[in-house]
């Protein structure tokens, strides 16, 4: 199989670029292992804000339908369940439906493989019945199963608050959010509102001792920097864990993409510069997979690696495709600037 | 972090093993992986490389960005070794994951 760009992942981010690219007259194909495309937005029933125009007022999935929904008008190519899972020696692309892998040849990438959430340990984090905040997302709004009857969550961050919400709203007993620090970490004042309405407790300065049970979660042991030597027990069928996310390096790391420690982008990333193109130079970057973000950024980023494949295939740039860029960056630095201003300067240092 | 915490969940690999490893002179998530099988079981060190990087740092009074990412190799999936070996018009997928294996055998990342 041969395209002009191939874009590894079908989230927010590899759907603008794909649209970029699709909609300037490219060929391009889009590999995502899941059975539908939309990525980590499927489950997500907020209102995304802040988001760029033509986008503004949408929940999370009408998003990831209204970016699949423009790219109709044009002839991409999707492989929906199938895994990039490596490159063959003369740079084409493994792509592994199960069956047998099918090799795909492409001029350049864009890899849009998103983030991971990160664990969070104590005694019995193993236990059934302890998940990530993003697990208790997907099977509520994705798979209408309950996680459980009555959670822990552990950790206070914006999307673990907007979850915790999200869970009240559908009749499940949070008793609590714990927050090993000294304050709520989330910085979105309307989602911590939000969340004070339900009555549901932030308890500072509390940690999670351990979580025990038999073959399952039943106890949560919990300690407190306010009483020091005491341990208190809660009746807990499911505990969310919130411990941030992180790019997710594997394709990185098999096409050789150097990579780089930035801390408030996630940890470890693809080291890239100004155009989102890696040090590798057929290789773009987009989305959670360039440090982690807010959605405008996921799909900004998504736009604006688009636009440079587009320009690599042409060796070379044109002035209408400058300016579209500018808008996108101009926006870019409006929002994470003021929404997480360590973001902005992190991807700032990252890029050099 | 409790001594008994599991931190590699798939090869049940605790705080205290990660411990005993670098007190052995592990100084590297590969080091350590090496001695423990930490990240070698079924979700290869998706789960486990923050935590077992940051432990290692913290033993090792050195920061996270001091502690290098393990070589994550292909297949980044589990494949069916008949699917891998299968012999397909465009050649065998086996053969040029050897062929990237063997390089930088031995090497850091
Ligand atoms: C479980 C979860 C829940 C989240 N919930 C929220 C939330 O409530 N609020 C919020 O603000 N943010 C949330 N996020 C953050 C989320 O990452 C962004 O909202 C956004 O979806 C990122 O877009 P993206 O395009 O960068 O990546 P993604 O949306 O993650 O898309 C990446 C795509 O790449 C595919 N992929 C990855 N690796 C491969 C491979 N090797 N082969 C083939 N396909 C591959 C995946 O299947 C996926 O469809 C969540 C993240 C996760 C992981």
């Amino acid at each position: 199989m041969e395209t002009e760009v191939l874009i590894l992942g079908g989230g927010p981010s590899g759907l603008a670029a794909a649209y970029e690219v699709a909609s300037r007259g490219h060929g391009v194909m889009i590999v995502d292992e899941a059975w539908a495309l939309g990525g980590q937005l499927r489950q997500q029933t907020q209102i995304i804000d802040p988001i760029p125009a033509p986008f503004t007022g949408l929940r999370g999935f009408q998003l990831a339908e209204t970016l699949v929904e423009r790219l109709k008008e044009f002839p991409v190519e999707y492989l929906l369940k199938h895994e990039f899972i490596g490159l063959f020696a003369d740079g084409s692309a493994g792509v592994s439906g199960g069956e047998k892998i099918l090799r795909i040849s492409a001029k350049c990438f864009v890899v849009a493989t998103g983030a991971a959430e990160s664990a969070r340990h104590f005694p019995g984090w193993t236990l059934p019945g302890v998940m990530t905040i993003g697990a208790a997302q997907i099977l509520i709004n994705r798979e209408r199963i309950y996680p459980g009857k009555t959670g822990l969550v552990v950790g206070s961050s914006d999307m673990a608050l907007e979850i915790t919400r999200q869970m009240h709203d559908v009749g499940i007993n949070v008793i609590g959010v714990v927050e090993p620090t000294s304050q709520i970490l989330a910085k979105d004042g309307k989602i911590v509102s939000s969340l004070q309405e339900t009555g549901i407790p932030v308890l500072l300065q509390t940690e999670v001792v351990a979580v025990s049970g038999s073959g399952k979660v039943e106890t949560v042991l919990l300690s407190s920097g306010n009483k020091p030597g005491v341990e208190t027990d809660c009746q807990v069928d499911f505990v969310c864990i919130d411990g941030g996310r992180h790019p997710i390096l594997e394709p990185f790391s098999i096409m050789n993409c150097p990579l780089r420690y930035e801390k408030e982008l996630g940890g470890w990333l693809p080291s890239y510069n100004g155009k989102l193109q890696s040090t590798n130079s057929g290789i773009f970057v987009a989305g959670q997979a360039a440090g982690v973000t807010c959605q405008a950024g996921v799909v900004l980023t998504g736009a604006i690696a688009g636009i440079n494949a587009v320009d690599y295939l042409e060796n070379g740039t044109a002035e209408a495709r400058e300016s579209c860029k500018q808008v996108y960056w101009d926006e870019l630095k409006r929002i994470e600037s003021t929404q997480t201003p360590e973001v902005w300067q992190a991807r700032m240092s990252h890029m050099g | 972090m409790d001594k008994s915490t599991i931190v590699c969940r798939c090869e049940e690999i605790t705080v205290e093993d990660i411990a005993s490893a670098v007190s052995q002179g592990a100084e590297t998530f590969d080091d350590v992986k090496r001695l423990t099988r930490c990240g070698m079981g079924l979700c290869q060190a998706k789960t486990c490389r923050i935590v077992i990087s940051e432990l290692i740092a913290e033993m090792k009074a050195k920061s996270a960005a001091d502690i290098s990412v393990p070589r994550l190799r292909m297949p980044l999936r589990p494949v069916p070794i008949g699917v891998l070996a299968a012999n397909t018009a465009s050649g065998s997928f086996v053969r040029s994951t050897l062929a990237e294996a063997e390089p930088d055998e031995g090497q850091e990342k």
